[in-house]
């Protein structure tokens, strides 16, 4: 009856802990340790976790090269927030991924699309959508900076197209300096894209509002929306909303 | 020209999660000067200072052309004003004329403090004949309906001798008879020489007694004019200047099959023949003055109050709700207007407060099994952001996280279609935001939602339709891209006669 609540549960606890024993999920949640070895069997066939003996490990399969986020509580952040970025996107969108840890997360979400036409900057996006048939891949070409391109041939590359939307990734957001990045190639390729783009989505973790990066890429009110997670501090929602910006927390609350 | 009896300038006052500022707004001699905007705006605020209720922050406040300051400001305005609010205050035990002539009664000796009611029930009796009201002078208040005590509250700023009256939308409960003696009275306070501020809700009024009107928004004047000059348009234009409805988090979903429908609803008079339809994935949203009966349809929609006729129909099938459990049984939910009276539970405390709905899929043989509901509705808690003290009592928490609380109780009960009355009144913008983000969420993951709300930028804002209430029936249903808030706030404001004629 409650399946779902319960792996919810699980999932949950086990990426508090990273690992968890079937004998101590069955105490907490009052059920036999049968019903826990399924639930644990559906969220191995999830790719979620890997079953050991007695009990399960959260899933980490992927190099670190491929994972920016260190901690399971970003991940999940990470998750939540490509869950509603999917919703921005129809398909057959011209859409551009500019490189960051999230774009990176939004890309895995967004090859569940059908026959988009995908711009990035950012190598390990590119290889989320070299596997998906479906979706069509342009590279940007220009010099390699930690997995991503930039500069001015980036630049130039640029001018060839007009996007339906783009997902910019910001290292920090203030009301005084609006949104800043941490080098300046990434910040002049950055407005270089938002000026051929109609939907701008600034995507920014939590933790990094209230917080400067060195270069600025423009004010607060430049994009049509800024996308985070619900955990961001009252302060942020209430300024953010009183400067006429679309906020988007990705609450994930509802089991349909 | 006229006294001017009261001018405000550059008057600001600010309280917890509002603020007005640079209001200047000035009262004549003689006139009746209409107050309009939004609930929320700010026109009981500037009321409470013009009546000495509260003290400004800062500006000038001048009365008959002196400016007073401080304590003394304040005990004039007191003593030179009349306020006259929609929850009428009168004392319910005694008779109408005590009510009416409170501060004036006549005594036969003021050292006994003994009144002469013969003369109290001769001046109840003359008033009550000059304009031929519709109660009686022995009529004990508690056994009034709204309309005649809202006309014995009239009375008293009628018969008092405050220069400043002050109505906060006096007709909104009275019949077209009524209204006529209101507007009487009006005339004869005008004459007198006081001057009324007016709220009201109405475009119909506002020509027919205005002499001069102001708008305010998000407690800033939009403007003043006189009424001579403008017409029903500039009016609707001043109304819906200055909107914002680029702040809202709306998410495009695919609307999918219809899951809802109610057609030919009907509640004694109050509700004709109200149909609406709901999708999967949709956002509808239903808007109104106070009194179109908003909040009804939602009592009717949950069950808790009984339609006399009309069918309703979940997914295609009929059914039949007459009362809340079948509405919770068929996956109804309703987060009620009145957020403190209707849906907290006072003596519980947060956690209970969530968990209340679900219970029953937490039942485990003759128990609860509380380990895994304790953690349930920690979980709904950290998805809402809602911060936890331990042992602390709901009534502890803001309005923000109130209304929060209530949504995760209907969201962890599995509800399916979501009747929202008036979510985001009285919360601060922290909560809007994830108010409208769980809304979105719902709506993403296939539940539909009928958002009521009288703030017309939220609506604009958040959903894919609009229906609105007036004359006791949907008068408007569009979808939000084919829709202007001009349109809107011209059908809201719609009456009988207009419609009738149309």
């Amino acid at each position: 009856m409650y399946a779902k609540e319960r792996k919810r549960i699980i999932k949950k606890f086990l990426a508090e802990n990273g690992k968890v024993s079937v004998g101590s999920l069955s105490e907490l949640l009052e059920v036999s340790e049968v019903t826990i070895r399924r639930d644990l069997e559906m969220l191995e066939d999830e790719g979620f976790l890997q079953r050991t003996h007695g009990g399960a490990i959260i899933n980490e399969t992927e190099p670190p090269l491929f994972s920016a986020a260190e901690d399971t509580k970003t991940l999940a952040q990470q998750h939540e927030i490509a869950d509603t970025a999917y919703h921005f996107i129809a398909d057959g969108d011209i859409v551009m991924l500019m490189h960051g840890p999230t774009n990176l997360a939004i890309a895995k979400r967004l090859a569940k699309h059908q026959n988009l036409t995908v711009l990035t900057n950012d190598l390990l996006i590119a290889l989320e959508f070299a596997a998906s048939p479906t979706n069509k891949l342009i590279m940007l070409g220009g010099d390699l900076e930690n997995h991503a391109v930039y500069g001015q041939l980036a630049i130039n590359n640029l001018s060839h197209f007009s996007l339906n939307h783009i997902f910019v990734e910001v290292d920090g957001i203030t009301l005084k300096s609006g949104l800043t990045v941490n080098s300046i190639s990434k910040a002049s390729l950055i407005q270089q894209a938002c000026s051929n783009a109609n939907i701008v989505t600034v995507v920014c973790l939590p933790d990094n509002f209230g917080t400067d990066a060195f270069f600025r890429v423009g004010p607060v009110t430049m994009p049509s929306r800024i996308l985070t997670s619900p955990s961001l501090d009252d302060r942020f929602k209430r300024d953010l909303f009183d400067k006429n910006i679309r906020l988007y927390t990705s609450v994930d609350l509802y089991e349909g | 020209m006229s006294r001017t009896i009261l001018r405000l300038k550059n008057v600001s006052k600010r309280i917890e999660g509002f603020s007005l500022q640079n209001i200047d707004i000035s009262l004549k001699a003689g006139e009746v000067h209409v107050l309009m905007g939004e609930n929320g705006s700010g026109k009981s605020l500037i009321m409470q200072i013009v009546s000495g209720f509260i003290s400004a922050d800062g500006g000038s406040i001048a009365y008959m052309g002196e400016t007073f300051k401080g304590k003394k400001l304040q005990e004039t305005l007191a003593d030179n004003s009349i306020y006259i609010r929609q929850d009428a205050t009168m004392l319910n035990m005694v008779s109408i004329s005590e009510n009416i002539f409170f501060t004036k009664l006549p005594y036969k000796s003021k050292f006994l403090r003994s009144i002469d009611y013969n003369k109290l029930n001769a001046m109840t009796r003359e008033l009550i004949e000059e304009f031929n009201l519709p109660f009686g002078v022995f009529d004990q208040v508690n056994r009034l309906g709204l309309a005649q005590r809202q006309i014995a509250e009239i009375c008293r700023a009628y018969i008092s001798d405050a220069s400043i009256v002050i109505l906060d939308e006096p007709s909104a409960a009275l019949t077209e008879h009524e209204k006529v003696i209101l507007y009487k009275m009006i005339e004869r306070i005008k004459a007198r020489n006081a001057g009324i501020f007016y709220i009201t809700h109405r475009l119909d009024e506002v020509l027919e007694i205005g002499d001069t009107i102001t708008v305010i928004k998000d407690g800033k004047l939009i403007g003043t004019k006189r009424t001579k000059e403008c017409t029903n348009r500039d009016i609707i234009a001043m109304l819906s200047s200055n909107y914002f409805t680029n702040r809202y988090p709306k998410l495009d979903v695919e609307l999918g099959k219809q899951i809802y429908a109610i057609s030919g609803l009907y509640h004694s008079n109050k509700l004709l023949d109200v149909s609406l339809e709901l999708h999967k994935g949709e956002i509808l949203g239903i808007t109104g003055l106070a009194g179109s009966g908003r909040t009804l349809l939602a009592n009717c929609m949950f069950g808790s109050t009984y339609y006399q006729r009309g069918s309703v129909s979940i997914n295609g099938k009929p059914v039949s709700i007459k009362n809340a459990y079948t509405a919770i049984a068929n996956g109804i939910a309703l987060i009620p207007e009145d957020r403190l009276s209707e849906s907290i539970f006072r003596y519980l405390d947060l956690f209970e407060n969530i968990a209340f709905s679900s219970l029953k899929r937490f039942k485990q043989f003759l128990s609860i099994n509380s380990n895994f509901l304790e953690q349930s509705v920690f979980d709904y808690i950290a998805r809402l952001n809602i911060p936890t003290h331990t042992n602390a009592n709901i009534l502890e928490y803001s309005g923000g996280n109130q209304q929060k609380a209530i949504i995760a109780k209907w969201v962890m009960s599995r509800a399916k279609i979501f009747i929202l009355d008036e979510p985001t009144r009285g919360v601060d913008n922290a909560a809007k935001i994830d108010i409208y983000n769980s809304i979105g969420d719902l709506v993403k993951k296939g539940a539909g939602v009928i958002l009521i709300s009288s703030d017309i930028e939220e609506i604009i804002g958040i959903c894919d339709r609009v229906a609105v209430l007036a004359c006791n029936t949907i008068v408007l249903n569009s979808p939000i891209k084919e829709t202007t808030k001009e349109e809107i706030v011209e059908y809201s404001t719609k009456t009988m006669g207009e419609s009738n004629a149309n």
